[in-house]
């Protein structure tokens, strides 16, 4: 019963967000909106240069991020010998995963900005955003690994397989499911975040779409802040279009995320 | 042969070493092949790539925002963005050669001529239009319509006695002032405190204190019994939140119109902004000069439409002359 209502509140919640953000920007949609930069001019402001930004981070995010996270996960399971150092490093990681999203900011500012001289690019953002992703992927990678059964692996290797052969072809397909839904939920949080994008610089204006990860640094949620701080109302429509346009984003990774999964339950079952 | 050998141990031994090992190599390969994809995509662009980077005072940022829009419309192609960062750090960038066009609100120190210099960069200052401070206040606030340049000190000096409205002046409510006034990288915050305290920079400081002229307009427009001082074009942006105060400068009290400002009756509160247009030569010599050419043409038509005062038309001319001359070539 509790649960019930718990998760009505929550669908409800979900569905007024959406209703508001809608009946807000629809005054805004148009194809152009999609395509054309911003504007000192409502009417005319779209957000062509942040939707590409977006997806550029994204596809940044992920490539830096989940090959690193669920190697770093592999290893901390299958490879570390527990104690000691395995101890400190699961700390870590787990500290990390709840430090606030600004404080990567203001690390990726003085680390990619400034220490390896990025400058406030797409790429010092991707390599940010994967930063924060980081522990979130690795945590959960490590769950799903964990959840293997131990029979499986003891079965590999009475069969005479290496470590790593028990690996790639027991272990990662039978977590994969679990590790590929807990990478998409990091990646969808982190590909929603203005704060550490805003400390690295991004731009208030663009006029064009980057074509390149050393492109100038845009994205939909520090386009949506750019906007609300306006002043004028008419901007408040163009920033909820902005806002339904990153929900879309975020959506079609979920569902990405999703046919990939079932694809790697049929294949591991 | 092969096989024997080795094998019995390699569970423990070689195993362990070579799977990570390709467990990273194959990371790094997956990692350099999407990097080449993604960084293959930038290659196809038709004009090299080069970017034309715009920043400086907020004060100019609403024109600086016009100007690249319609630059990009008329040039499709081009690549422009706009960044705010104040006017002494937009100097400051223009002079590390980060940026190529900063917009200032004030000219420029002779420390920061001194470092464009020692870092072998030239620049053109060309003024765009004159602007004031513009006293802003609650729209609900109707008690007070004008202030003197000694009661805007009395409130904004350093260690300032004020605190309520009535101490500024015995007739107002006693409600505590709530101040908002830009950050001390902005050269509106240097020119206020210049002209007001008598030394710029001079200032109390338990304020609201932001770059983002929006933010001072929406702070005023939410308290009642609030004060702010921002530029005139982003009062004009504002008008419909909050009330310019008038301001006797010594000729009585007057508005901050484009008109005042233009005839000199809004006296020492007006100023002239400029944009600082660097002569770092490279690949996009051209769009920089064909950009800053543009900036100065369409400011004059755009100026009072945005709540800035144009300059008189000679003043155009001779920057476009300038600039015409500068993009000849490198001298």
């Amino acid at each position: 019963m509790a649960c019930g209502v718990a998760a009505a509140m929550v669908a409800a919640a979900f569905l007024t967000m959406a209703v508001v953000l809608v009946a807000k920007a629809w005054s805004a949609a148009d194809l152009g909106f999609l395509f054309d930069p911003s504007s000192r001019v409502a009417d005319r402001a779209g957000i062509g240069p942040a939707l590409a930004g977006t997806l550029w981070l994204a596809a940044l995010t992920v490539a830096f991020a989940f090959p690193v996270g669920v190697g770093t996960a592999v290893y901390l399971e299958e490879y570390l010998p527990p104690g000691g150092v395995a101890v400190v490093v699961s700390g870590a990681v787990a500290n990390l995963a709840g430090v606030p999203s600004v404080v990567y900011g203001v690390a990726g500012l003085a680390l990619f900005v400034r220490g390896m001289g990025m400058g406030p690019t797409l790429l010092a953002g991707g390599c940010t955003l994967a930063a924060l992703a980081l522990p979130t992927v690795i945590v959960t990678s490590r769950a799903a690994i964990r959840a293997v059964p131990r029979g499986l692996r003891e079965a590999a290797y009475s069969l005479g397989a290496t470590r790593w052969q028990v690996v790639r072809g027991q272990v990662l397909p039978a977590a994969a499911p679990g590790i590929v839904t807990g990478s998409c939920a990091a990646f969808i949080r982190t590909v929603g975040e203005a704060a550490p994008l805003l400390v690295l610089g991004a731009v208030s204006v663009m006029t064009f779409a980057p074509r390149s990860p050393a492109d100038p640094l845009t994205s939909l949620p520090t386009q949506v802040f750019a906007w609300s701080t306006r002043s004028q109302q008419d901007f408040a429509a163009v920033a909820a279009g902005a806002g339904v346009a990153l929900l879309l984003v975020l959506l079609v990774m979920n569902l990405v995320a999703r046919v990939v999964r079932r694809r790697l339950q049929g294949v591991s079952a | 042969m092969i096989a024997i050998g080795p094998r019995s141990g390699s569970r423990e031994g070689p195993a362990r070493q070579t799977p990570g090992g390709g467990l990273l190599l194959r990371t790094a390969r997956a990692v350099t092949l999407l990097s080449a994809l993604l960084t293959g995509c930038s290659t196809d662009g038709g004009d090299g790539g080069s970017i034309l980077i715009v920043g400086g005072s907020s004060s100019l940022y609403p024109l600086s925002e016009a100007v690249a829009e319609d630059f990009a419309r008329e040039h499709p192609g081009s690549r422009v963005v706009v960044r705010v960062s104040g006017t002494s750090g937009g100097l400051r960038r223009l002079c590390e050669g980060e940026i190529h066009i900063a917009g200032a609100s004030r000219p420029m120190t002779s420390a920061e001529a001194a470092r464009c210099r020692s870092n072998g960069i030239g620049y053109l200052a060309l003024p765009v239009a004159r602007d004031g401070v513009a006293v802003v206040v609650n729209a609900d606030n109707v008690a007070v319509d004008c202030l003197t340049l000694a009661e805007l000190r009395r409130l904004w000096e350093p260690g300032s006695a004020v605190s309520t409205w009535r101490d500024l002046r015995p007739v107002l409510a006693a409600e505590r002032i709530r101040l908002f006034g830009p950050g001390t990288v902005s050269g509106t915050y240097h020119f206020f405190t210049a002209v007001v305290m008598g030394r710029a920079g001079a200032s109390r400081s338990d304020h609201y204190q932001t770059e983002n002229d929006h933010l001072i307009a929406r702070g005023v427009a939410g308290n009642r019994w609030s004060l702010g001082y921002l530029g005139s074009a982003s009062y004009a942006a504002n008008e419909d939140r909050v009330r310019a105060l008038e301001v006797d400068t010594g000729f009585g009290c007057v508005p901050p119109t484009p008109a005042t400002i233009a005839d000199g009756s809004y006296g020492s509160l007006a100023r002239d902004l400029y944009i600082y247009v660097s002569d770092v030569y490279n690949k996009m010599y051209n769009s920089l000069y064909n950009f800053a050419i543009h900036y100065v043409s369409v400011t004059q038509a755009l100026a009072g439409e945005m709540g800035y005062a144009p300059l008189p038309a000679g003043e155009y001319e001779r920057s476009l002359a300038r600039l015409a001359t500068a993009s000849e070539g490198p001298s």
